[in-house]
């Protein structure tokens, strides 16, 4: 597996600037990617593992979006608020360093499996003194990554409707870790479940509120498009990693160490990364 | 797993509504349905719900509906339309200590919220400190706007 120096784009989602009352940050109103890790900028962050990342711009996030895809770029992050009402604040956190260190993944092939393992990320959350908020919607969250994994990206399951009698070979896989409050929970599945385009689109159809319960919408996508906006309600960072445009790791990361209401309201941080394409 | 026990008026559901959830097991016809057992829900189980009240002559009237399934039924209006909705749990959080409290709200209740568009105000046990709405108050009541309604007494 390689990585790439290759352009990525960070920006800032104008309506999450709105929101946090202006920032520090320059904004500059047009889309700009960075072609070279030697181009010098006027605002940059150093990430963790020393490459460079910028904040570039301000846009609107469906504009930013439909410009990397024009521009094929293949990482990107963006920092947006989920509700452009609220109050947010910004946090510039380092760069995804390729795959991650690995949790402690379980296999999941069967629903058994399934709730199974659910059941023991609630249990850990409860007696780690999650407030209980946080630990329904981590624990919901991470249901709708496992059927995303399960149901929208494997081959056959795909095709049919959603049903309970399925046994995955190869299995997805989950892992979770509590952290001083910082709950990560990490979905991989072999099947492809996110590329960029898929991605995008989830995003951009996404509007912070609704699904699409109607009888066809059920039909088309397998399931509600809600499961996604769970993902997005219940996580104050989420990230998609490709590897090789097939194994799909979904990593949320829940930062509990706030009162729930104030969650709701604070920025997210949504991170894309392809590797090996 | 969804199971059902019967009430005096309807049926409690006790589980989780996810992609095992069976609906077709209640009977057609008036129902109440007590959802204060549901523990967990899914974007799978909800429509596994939405298919079964789709093909119902009359929709059932939810009570004490959980905060889980409140977000549900605001974020979908298919889910909210023509539903008929006795009580439910709304959170609130003591300012201080954190804790939060369920409480139910009724009929009036739910009108008024919807006539007004805002949370009415809740005291802790004390009688004295003011809670706190514990969640997206401009999203969480988003059903009584959606289609679904108050049922009565």
């Amino acid at each position: 597996m390689t990585s790439r120096v290759e352009p990525f784009v960070v920006f800032v989602d104008e309506a999450f600037l709105a929101a946090s009352g202006g920032s520090d940050l320059p904004s500059r109103g047009r889309i700009h990617v960075v072609g070279a890790p030697d181009e010098i900028l006027p605002w940059m962050s150093e990430s963790h593992d020393g490459s460079r990342t910028a904040i570039l711009l301000s846009a609107r996030f469906e504009d930013a979006l439909s410009a990397i895809a024009a521009r094929d770029v293949w990482r990107w992050r963006v920092l947006a608020t989920g509700a452009p009402s609220r109050r947010a604040f910004l946090r510039v956190a380092p760069w995804l360093k390729g795959p991650q260190p690995s949790l402690e993944m379980e296999l999941v092939r069967t629903y058994a499996d399934k709730s199974a393992a659910l059941s023991r990320l609630e249990v850990a959350l409860v007696e780690a003194n999650v407030p209980r908020p946080f630990v329904n919607g981590i624990v919901t969250a991470t249901d709708e990554c496992l059927q995303n994994a399960i149901f929208d990206a494997h081959p056959v399951l795909s095709m049919g409707a959603r049903r309970s009698d399925f046994d995955l070979d190869p299995p997805v896989e989950l892992g979770f870790e509590l952290d001083d409050g910082l709950v990560t929970v990490a979905v991989r599945d072999p099947y492809g479940t996110f590329d960029r385009a898929s991605f995008n689109a989830a995003l951009l159809r996404h509007d912070g509120r609704r699904g699409d319960a109607s009888p066809r919408g059920c039909e088309e996508s397998g399931g509600l498009r809600i499961g996604f906006a769970f993902m997005l309600r219940n996580s104050s960072a989420l990230s998609v990693e490709v590897q090789d445009g097939r194994s799909t790791t979904v990593r949320l990361v829940t930062d509990t160490r706030q009162p729930f209401r104030r969650f709701l309201g604070s920025g997210k941080i949504l991170d894309f990364v392809s590797w090996g394409e | 797993m969804l199971s059902f026990e019967a009430t005096q008026t309807g049926y409690r559901l006790l589980g989780e509504v996810d992609e095992e959830a069976d609906f077709s097991q209640l009977p057609e016809g008036a129902l109440e349905l007590d959802l204060s057992g549901i523990r967990r829900v899914n974007s799978t189980g909800i429509r596994n719900w939405i298919r079964w009240k789709e093909r119902l002559a009359q929709p059932p009237v939810l009570r004490d509906v959980p905060s889980i399934l409140v977000l549900e039924l605001s974020m979908l209006p298919d889910l909210s339309r023509g539903t008929k909705i006795r009580s439910i749990r709304a959170p609130y959080a003591h300012p201080v200590t954190g804790e939060r409290i369920e409480v139910l709200f009724e009929g009036e209740t739910l009108a008024w919220i919807r006539d007004h568009r805002r949370v009415p105000p809740q005291l802790a046990p004390d009688g004295a400190t003011q809670l706190e709405f514990d969640e997206d108050e401009n999203n969480y009541f988003e059903f009584l706007h959606n289609g679904a309604e108050v049922a009565g007494r």
